[in-house]
């Protein structure tokens, strides 16, 4: 009964992936419209197939030798390749993408010399065929004319190489084994000497009686011994048997250590192969080394703890036989061929994205093959636009330019239908959306003067899209704000100086945002505000009292105010239209001033007297009454004490009238 | 020669020294009456004889054009006291004063001086009044017979 294959194909197809990553020694991309949200996820490299370029964790660099401490190795779990103390994502990589775009404009490999050099290759493995005798020759031959091409970059002849070291190994070991064999007959031929000089009896006497004869041997042997000349023969024989024995183990640890030599080196060497996808190389190597090699095992001998051996284990539970890599890179070509028949299939439906990815995945994991070598320029030619996008559009997610990003996705949607656009296209809008809603939230703190939050969310804004344009604009509107601020003091100070008040009023806002670091010009804005209202306020007042019909109250409250602001334009206006009501009262009181300024103080108290006459409860009446009347009769201070007031009030001999001074006259 | 003697005063210088005095004295009783007249207010009549029947009538709309024009100068109106503006006791009173009369109507202030203290002057009392004209334009009672 057939023992099941270690690896099924499915499950070898599985596992290729890791390992063919892991041997690719390249970083690779193939999912170039993976976005990374700026503001809900930090820069990150932990798998889930995003492309972030930042590699902010460093994998351990302690015990990651393969195969010495040169060899890159990529960690398939967050595709983060370690080299030479550095550390790559693969999924984004300038070598990678110029690798591939190298590739895509790169002609067929379908010349008369890439046909010679398959035919070379095919010729080796076939005379290598486990299906029929190996010919060695014939493969060692085709090997040395492959390794002529170009195309082969000698590999062909370094396993060549590898077969005559192993040769001369096998060489060796041979030479050693006969000089030990030669060894060995010394060794028996030494030991009979010793025999005879230890027990010469042997030798020198024939048949004894056995009732003497058997005391006389002992006698013999005891003088054959304490014989000082047979005991210096002896000890000499057992010296040189020591010495034949010591150079026959020590050629016998030789033959082990260079059978052991002869298979890690050429082990090394179809581990470089898988290493660098020469994955033919590999099936050749594998079957030269099962024809030299016949212990069975095959099994490669990785430094234990190494990343590659702990791949290996982890992922197919034993370390890999050279078998193992012959299978795997079967399975490797096979896979590729795949891709690339999917390749040209996509391409002719159209669906450009899915025919680069399958393009990426074939070159990714099949450089060399012939099926990747042979892609017609034409096919290729037709996914290089889309695949140059899209590596721009990660470059344009990665420095945060998503005004270029979402131009490359519009331009992608239009070159290839089956574009995935909802992942680069969420990303983009989401980052738009915090830049805008942080720039303004950074205008409110600017209008009310929270420079901390403004700054605070510019900054926000700035790194989650840089480039946003509203940033720019942003900026120019708080620079031409500063402006308005400057044209708006001028303004201000322009207006105060033609005393234009009203107008500096009617703009108060804009003057109050405008001088709110300006203490000066705030208290004389204040000021003018406050007048103003004042004004305003009088003026509403009278032209209540107006439309009650009481035009002497309202003029006269308009022409307390007025005398107050009189380069109020408004207010003189108000109070021209109720002078022209009540111009009969307005002249007598005005001829009461003008005659009390000429001090015809007769006729101006009689004019005053008329005005009250008219409108008893005039204040201006009033006032100029007591003032004239103070004028000719002064109050004098009784030397009794009485106040005038009291005099004044109590002597009154005029009827009920009570006191004139300090009243109004409404008692009339 | 001999020195004629003197033969004393004569009759006619002492007739002319007895006219003399007798001119004098009724030049002194004529100085007396007019002056006792004019400043003592004529006798028993409140002083309202000459002066009140002398006086001009005041022209109210020339007054309370330009009272300073009239300044000096002793007129007569009749009104009806108004009210009391100020009253001192030893100072007089000054009152407003409804006039008409020539020039029109008006309400005048007038000052009434002590010296006419024992004439009640209540609101709504018609009075004649004769006044002076001061260099201020204020009208000064002179005279005042309540009618």
């Amino acid at each position: 009964m057939k023992n099941p294959p270690l690896i099924s194909p499915a499950s070898s197809r599985f596992l290729l992936r890791p390992v063919l990553i892991a041997a690719l020694g390249l970083p690779a991309m193939l999912s170039a419209q993976v976005y990374q949200p700026p503001a809900q996820q930090p820069a990150s490299n932990s798998g889930g197939g995003t492309n972030t370029t930042i590699v902010n964790r460093q994998p351990s660099q302690g015990n990651r030798q393969v195969a010495g401490n040169d060899m890159p190795w990529l960690d398939p779990t967050n595709n983060v390749l370690s080299f030479d103390g550095k550390a790559f994502n693969v999924q984004d990589n300038q070598i990678f993408r110029s690798r591939f775009e190298k590739f895509l404009n790169a002609p067929e490999a379908t010349s008369e010399m890439d046909e010679a050099y398959q035919r070379s290759i095919r010729d080796v493995l076939d005379a290598l065929s486990p299906h029929k005798k190996p010919d060695l020759t014939t493969a060692v031959a085709n090997l040395q004319y492959a390794a002529e091409f170009p195309q082969d970059a000698r590999l062909c002849e370094s396993l060549a190489n590898a077969i005559y070291r192993v040769w001369l190994a096998k060489k060796s070991e041979h030479e050693l084994n006969q000089i030990n064999t030669a060894l060995d007959a010394r060794r028996r031929q030494l030991d009979w000497n010793f025999d005879q000089w230890k027990e010469p009896s042997k030798i020198k006497q024939g048949p004894q009686r056995a009732g003497s004869g058997r005391n006389n041997q002992q006698q013999q042997q005891a003088n054959q011994v304490t014989n000082p000349a047979n005991a210096g023969h002896v000890s000499r024989y057992v010296q040189r048997i020591a010495e034949v024995e010591a150079q026959r183990v020590a050629n016998k640890a030789k033959i082990e250590l260079t059978e052991i030599e002869a298979k890690l080196e050429f082990q090394g060497l179809i581990v470089q192969f898988f290493m660098q996808r020469r994955f033919e190389h590999v099936i050749m190597g594998a079957r030269l080394y099962t024809e030299f090699f016949k212990d069975g095992s095959g099994r490669l001998q990785f430094e234990e703890g190494s990343d590659v051996e702990q791949t290996f284990s982890k992922s197919i539970g034993f370390n890999p036989t050279i078998a193992t890599l012959d299978a795997f890179s079967n399975e490797a070509i096979r896979d590729v061929n795949q891709a690339v028949e999917a390749f040209g299939f996509l391409l002719e439906q159209g669906e450009i994205d899915g025919a680069t990815r399958q393009l990426q995945q074939a070159f990714l994991t099949g450089e060399y093959v012939p099926s990747v070598q042979r892609v017609p320029r034409e096919d290729k030619r037709q996914v290089l636009g889309y695949a140059q996008n899209s590596f721009q559009l990660v470059n344009a997610m990665e420095v945060k330019d998503y005004t270029l990003a979402e131009e490359l996705v519009t331009e992608m949607r239009e070159q290839a239908r089956d574009f995935d656009h909802s992942k680069p296209t969420a990303a983009i809008e989401s980052a738009k959306i915090a830049s805008t809603m942080r720039i303004r939230t950074a205008g409110n703190a600017a209008l009310s003067g929270d420079n901390l939050a403004y700054e605070e969310n510019i900054k926000a804004a700035a790194e989650i899209w840089p480039t946003n344009p509203m940033l720019k604009e942003q900026f120019g509107v708080f620079a031409d704000a500063a402006d308005v601020q400057q044209q708006a003091k001028l303004e201000f100070d322009r207006l105060l100086s033609t005393k234009s008040y009203r107008q500096i009023y009617e703009n108060k806002a804009r003057f109050i945002a405008a001088t709110v670091d300006d203490r000066e010009r705030q208290e004389a804005l204040d000021q003018i505000v406050g007048n103003i209202l004042e004004i305003e306020t009088s003026m509403k007042q009278a032209e209540g009292f107006a439309k009650a019909g009481n035009s002497h109250m309202a003029w006269e409250l308009i022409e307390s105010t007025f005398r107050r602001f009189p380069d109020d334009v408004p207010l003189s206006a108000m109070r021209s239209d109720l002078s022209t009501e009540v111009a009969e009262f307005v002249r007598a009181l005005k001829n009461a001033e003008n005659l009390e300024q000429r001090s015809q103080t007769g006729s101006a108290l009689a004019w005053f007297l008329k005005s009250r006459r008219m409108y008893p409860q005039s204040q201006f009446a009033q006032e100029g009454i007591d003032r004239l009347v103070s004028k000719i009769l002064p109050d004098e201070v009784p030397v009794g004490g009485s106040s005038p007031d009291e005099l004044s009030t109590d002597a009154a001999p005029v009827g009920a009238e009570t006191s004139v001074f300090g009243s109004t006259s409404g008692e009339f | 020669m001999p020195r004629r003697a003197s033969s004393g005063i004569n009759i006619g210088q002492i007739l002319g020294i007895g006219a003399a005095l007798v001119g004098f004295f009724v030049a002194a009783v004529l100085l007396v009456k007019v002056v006792a007249g004019d400043f003592l207010g004529g006798g028993s009549d409140g002083g309202s004889g000459r002066a009140t029947k002398n006086a001009t009538e005041l022209n109210i709309g020339t007054y309370i054009d330009n009272s300073r024009s009239l300044g000096g100068n002793v007129y007569r109106f009749d009104g009806k006291v108004e009210e009391t503006l100020r009253w001192t006791p030893d100072r007089g009173r000054l009152i407003s004063v409804d006039a008409s009369g020539q020039g029109g109507n008006a309400l005048l202030p007038v000052l009434i001086p002590e010296t006419f203290s024992n004439i009640n002057i209540d609101r709504g009392a018609e009075f004649s009044f004769v006044v002076r004209v001061d260099r201020d334009g204020l009208l000064i009672a002179e005279d005042l017979s309540q009618g």
